[in-house]
């Protein structure tokens, strides 16, 4: 299935409608998960406010933000392990309170802070919850073997980064259709999240839906299609991540062979004089027209090197977030 | 792996070790009990200096005439004191760790992200905590058998089974509110002290109300009273007495389902 089309999944309402009166689906849900101003409050405390977005069939879609902006709220909002004080959320078409279980069986979850039972082995726990979901653990063994873990030792006994490949290895071994990933790579090593990455765009390429909450920002910017920053419980933008960043600014650096003065380029709209020191100009230009106008303006002068680079996620999201909580986002 | 099958059997297997102590330590105490009783129980001279006691300690520990027999003897020992103690303890002990003592250590959330239901899980846990107490109660009373027939005594075995059914049905009323107090909080050391303060002033309250007229009426509301203050090893089963027991246990459970159902995991 093309990444632009969506599969109608039908709710569960739908097909005891269906099954009551023998009549065709008449209700559907376009999208695998979706969120329509969906509102979580704990007293005075906002959780997650007025939060909207759609997931589609075969994307990776990414949940970025700091700790306490409402990423793991919203997760668990999902999967019905909290209730929201407003607004709706849908999975598969259903309704997390209605039919959660009906959702889970098609989910495989990896908590932020993942603990499980220290006195089992991977092995254990994977029988466990293989028993609990009545479905066979079919990718136990290649997941075990794609992160490197022994299943046979207590979970007790293994390290921070090993227990998080036992978190890792539980939600991936149903081949669940949804992945709902909550700081997946906490404690791994960079190679094992380099592995990681490739799991999940080869998920992606076989059509699963990937929702995958994190502040690692390079690791969402390798994998996502689309993005959702929030602040302070609120979405501040939503769109792909080519989207979200073109829509940012370039880091342009000229090395000229003699200027004396940066005042055409001061000029230009959309261009900010960063730098100017021994003949080397760095600006931050916004937008393609202020790129072309730059471009136009050096054409007068002798030019020994010209670099461009477009904003990464990280410098966008750190926009984003440019008058609070940037230490946090800073790795 | 029979054991990871599902909640009830995982559940059980999590406590099997705590399970298999205090069943050592009931049926130790029982056959300690019933090895003891010719040279305690059925002596004279210790008849005398019972009766020499304060009337709050015979109550305690039995008057002169309820040790004269092996069923006066069993019901001040073990079930009145040092087996009731273990049984609350061990019963408080399950309820918290049930729903309260799984959120606490964070993991609750991975066992219900499985497509499982919340009810299911609690009902599993609770079936668990059945399982679990039953097996101290028949050991108690399958150490009094064999610590009877060793010493080659006889008591009443209708008896037996009348204090064990009250026993059995104490534990699981103090259990259930631990499990409800913990499935409604989602906190051990409410449930805790919830159902340790409902069972140790009920305790007291059974203790003394006998011996103050103005505190009498409130035996009432004490789950030990509905437990040994119809003396179901002499007596027999009490059957409101066991009735109100069962309802406290029964309401208990389905509140803390409610509970459980409703609110925000932590």
């Amino acid at each position: 299935m093309k990444r632009s089309e969506t599969r109608r999944w039908p709710s569960t309402a739908c097909l005891k409608s269906q099954a009551k009166h023998g009549s065709l689906i008449l209700v559907h849900s376009t999208h695998v998960i979706e969120l329509d101003r969906l509102t979580k409050r704990y007293g005075d405390v906002v959780g997650i406010e007025g939060l909207s977005f759609a997931v589609d069939e075969g994307e990776i879609f990414g949940l970025l933000g700091p700790n306490g902006t409402g990423k793991t709220t919203t997760v668990r909002l999902l999967l019905d392990f909290i209730r929201p004080s407003a607004g709706t959320a849908s999975v598969f078409g259903l309704n997390p309170r209605a039919d959660g279980t009906a959702i889970r069986s098609r989910v495989g979850y990896l908590p932020g802070d993942f603990v499980t039972y220290g006195y089992m082995t991977a092995e254990d726990v994977a029988h466990y919850f293989a028993s609990l979901r009545g479905t066979p653990r079919k990718r136990f063994g290649e997941v075990c073997e794609r992160f490197q873990l022994d299943p046979t030792r207590k979970i007790s006994e293994l390290s921070k980064g090993n227990r998080q490949k036992v978190g890792l290895v539980q939600a991936f071994m149903n081949d669940p259709d949804l992945l709902i990933l909550d700081e997946p790579t906490s404690g791994l090593d960079p190679l094992l999240q380099k592995e990681f990455q490739d799991l999940i765009l080869s998920e992606r390429s076989e059509g699963k839906t990937v929702l995958l909450s994190s502040h690692v920002l390079s690791e969402v910017e390798a994998t996502a299609d689309r993005v959702c920053v929030i602040r302070d419980g609120t979405a501040v933008a939503i769109d792909s991540v080519v989207g979200l960043t073109a829509l940012h600014s370039w880091e342009v650096v000229i090395q000229f062979a003699e200027l004396h003065d940066v005042a055409d380029y001061e000029q230009i709209s959309g261009v900010e004089v960063v730098n100017f020191e021994g003949n080397r100009l760095t600006l931050q230009v916004e937008g393609e027209h202020a790129i072309d106008a730059v471009i136009k303006a050096s054409a007068g002068y002798e030019v020994s090197r010209f670099e461009s680079q477009r904003s990464s996620l990280e410098d966008v999201v750190l926009n984003l977030y440019s008058d609070e909580q940037v230490t946090e986002l800073g790795n | 792996m029979w054991s990871y099958r599902n909640v009830f059997l995982k559940t059980l297997r999590d406590r099997g070790r705590s399970t298999v102590v205090v069943t050592v330590a009931m049926f130790a105490t029982g056959l300690y009990v019933a090895l003891l009783f010719p040279e305690f129980g059925a002596n004279a001279s210790m008849g005398q200096l019972i009766e020499q006691l304060p009337d709050w300690w015979q109550n305690l520990i039995g008057d002169a005439i309820q040790f004269a027999t092996p069923e006066g003897f069993f019901t001040t020992q073990p079930y009145s004191f040092l087996g009731a103690v273990i049984m609350i303890a061990f019963s408080v002990s399950l309820g918290q760790a049930a729903i309260a003592g799984e959120e606490d250590a964070k993991t609750l959330d991975q066992l219900v992200a499985n497509p499982i239901n919340r009810s299911t899980v609690y009902f599993h846990k609770a079936l668990s905590i059945v399982a679990a107490v039953t097996l101290p109660v028949l050991g108690v009373a399958l150490a009094l058998i064999i610590g009877a027939a060793t010493r080659n005594y006889s008591f009443s075995y209708a008896g037996l089974a009348a204090q064990s059914v009250s026993l059995w049905l104490l534990s699981l009323s103090v259990a259930a509110i631990a499990l409800a107090v913990g499935a409604h909080t989602g906190n051990k050391g409410q449930s805790i002290a919830v159902a340790a303060t409902v069972s140790g002033i009920g305790y007291m309250l059974n203790l003394v109300a006998p011996l103050v007229d103005w505190i009498e009426p409130t035996q009432y509301i004490s789950v030990v009273y509905y437990y040994i203050g119809g003396s179901p090893f002499i007596e027999g089963l009490t059957l409101w007495h066991a009735a109100v027991l069962a309802m406290l246990a029964a309401l208990s459970t389905v509140a803390g389902a409610v509970a459980f159902n409703r609110r925000d995991l932590h």
